[in-house]
């Protein structure tokens, strides 16, 4: 393959293939006004190229004096040996990762909860007035091979997201991903099934419901954590048998609380850029 | 595990060379796809598990998405209905 | 020759610097906010592969325990705190390019166009 070809493939006109550029992203009756090529974008260009090779140059000497890859001298202290030897027996998860970011650590997660859910609040406020009269347009011959695949792997879909958020605390995964696993599937099901069959058991009451009550769940529980390990008492909660499902205290709860509050986000984003309103 | 590395390090930056060069908003977000896709790798390379399933749930399910609904909307993809009204006239 | 010795034995720091600068350009240089919006994303994945790569210890296993009837020594387990610090950041990054997503559908239909420059002039000349 040759350069030209290449670049011919990058652009997306490659003939083999039939490509056509995509350029029709300005709606050609709109006025546009006339923007001249000042000689002032040709030396912001440069001024940018001398930056950004100004900063390449110091971030690779940086990278010359840093420690050896894999050997750990920059990470390896008493906070790690902490972490790691008494985190399964002070907390009971199995799962490191998990203890360390949800009980020793867990203020940090709190805000980014608040960050996912300012997010999708903004979006909320930004697309709300979008909803567009038309019709969406789905051509028929599009319509049975997805319906069928679909109806087959949504099922196993649903599954995989469940075990992800309940065994969070045994084997990786957690709040997040689970969350982005459940949302992904209604996505999947909203797409190829059309909205009539999401709402049959996501009505919009259950949708506000389930987030509101895992968010208050969520919030009364690491606030309970937080106040009492700030103030020396005893949280009357216990760490089980590590390894066994219902153990490691609050952590499932959590887990399955972000995960709710994860997924309802998701299909939330994906409802208001494609419908531009949830009804 | 050096070639290893070598091999997804180099599509790494094949990928966010293309694009950035594409021309096609169509073709940019595929390649961006891609990108996450190999990153999602790399993290079980370098022992992160809970980052490998984060990452490719998150970065092809959600963020690509969202890019394609925002591409529909901004009726920059082949087939839409403005784009066969522009062809018909 | 020792330099490139010590760039080929850290390349994965070497890797997230280049892909650092590769995102900059994209962000600056373009017109067209989509590809602005992934210039970012480029940006935010680099600087993940930077926080791990530094945390990475030849030898040792991922941090979940494998035996629960064993103490658990901190010589065979790796770092658990990079991983939670990146997971974090994943989180925030998909935040930050929904919401830019939607201030990018809402400049559309106000201006009708995707270019900044234009979207610049249209804004000066007070016009729709």
């Amino acid at each position: 393959m040759t350069l030209k070809n290449l670049k011919a493939w990058i652009d997306g006109e490659l003939e083999a293939f039939n490509f056509e550029p995509d350029t029709a992203y300005k709606r050609p009756e709109a006025v546009k006004t006339k923007v001249a090529k000042a000689d002032s974008d040709k030396a912001l260009k440069i001024i940018s190229v001398i930056v950004a090779a100004v900063l390449l140059f110091v971030m690779l000497s940086i990278v010359y004096t840093l420690p050896a890859f894999g050997s750990g001298a920059a990470t390896d202290n008493e906070l790690t040996e902490r972490y790691i030897e008494k985190g399964m027996y002070e907390v009971g998860a199995r799962n490191l990762v998990v203890n360390m970011i949800l009980v020793y650590r867990g203020f940090d997660t709190f805000g980014e909860s608040t960050v996912l859910f300012t997010a999708a609040t903004c979006v909320l406020m930004l697309l709300m007035g979008t909803a567009e009269k038309t019709e969406e347009i789905r051509p028929e011959n599009n319509t049975t091979i997805l319906r069928t695949v679909i109806t087959g792997l949504f099922p196993f879909v649903l599954v995989f997201g469940i075990y992800i958020l309940l065994n969070g605390h045994l084997s990786p995964g957690g709040g997040f991903s689970g969350g982005s696993v459940l949302g992904a599937g209604l996505i999947l099901l909203d797409i190829s099934l059309g909205c009539e069959t999401v709402r049959k058991f996501f009505s919009v009451k259950v949708f506000d419901a389930v987030r509101v009550a895992a968010l208050c769940f969520y919030c009364a529980s690491i606030s309970w954590l937080s106040i009492c390990g700030a103030n020396g008492l005893d949280n009357h909660i216990g760490t089980g048998t590590p390894g066994h499902l219902f153990s490691a205290g609050l952590i499932m709860p959590i887990n399955l609380a972000v995960g709710c509050v994860v997924a309802c986000t998701m299909y939330a984003f994906f409802t208001y850029f494609y419908r531009g309103e949830l009804k | 595990m050096q070639t290893v590395s070598l091999i997804l390090l180099g599509f790494m930056i094949a990928c966010a060379i293309c694009a950035s060069l594409s021309k096609s908003l169509f073709n940019t977000v595929l390649i961006f796809m891609g990108f996450s896709v190999i990153m999602s790798v790399v993290w079980l390379v370098l022992q992160a598990p809970d980052l490998s399933i984060t990452e490719a749930a998150v970065g092809v399910g959600v963020d690509t998405v969202l890019y394609f609904l925002t591409l529909k909307k901004l009726n920059a993809l082949k087939g839409g209905k403005e784009n066969n009204d522009a062809e018909k006239s | 020759m020792s330099g490139i010795a010590v760039y080929y034995n850290n390349l994965f720091e070497t890797g997230a610097a280049i892909l650092f600068v590769i995102g900059l350009l994209t962000l600056l240089l373009h017109k067209n906010l989509i590809k602005k919006i992934v210039g970012l994303g480029i940006m935010d994945s680099s600087i993940y592969l930077m926080l791990t790569s530094t945390g990475f210890v030849n030898g040792k296993v991922d941090p979940i325990v494998e035996d629960v009837l064993e103490p658990v020594s901190a010589t065979f387990y790796g770092n658990p705190v990079p991983t939670g610090l990146v997971l974090t950041g994943i989180v925030v990054s998909v935040s930050v390019t929904a919401f830019l997503l939607a201030l990018t559908v809402r400049l559309y239909k106000y201006y009708g166009t995707l270019d900044l420059d234009e979207i610049l002039a249209s804004a000066k000349k007070g016009d729709n």
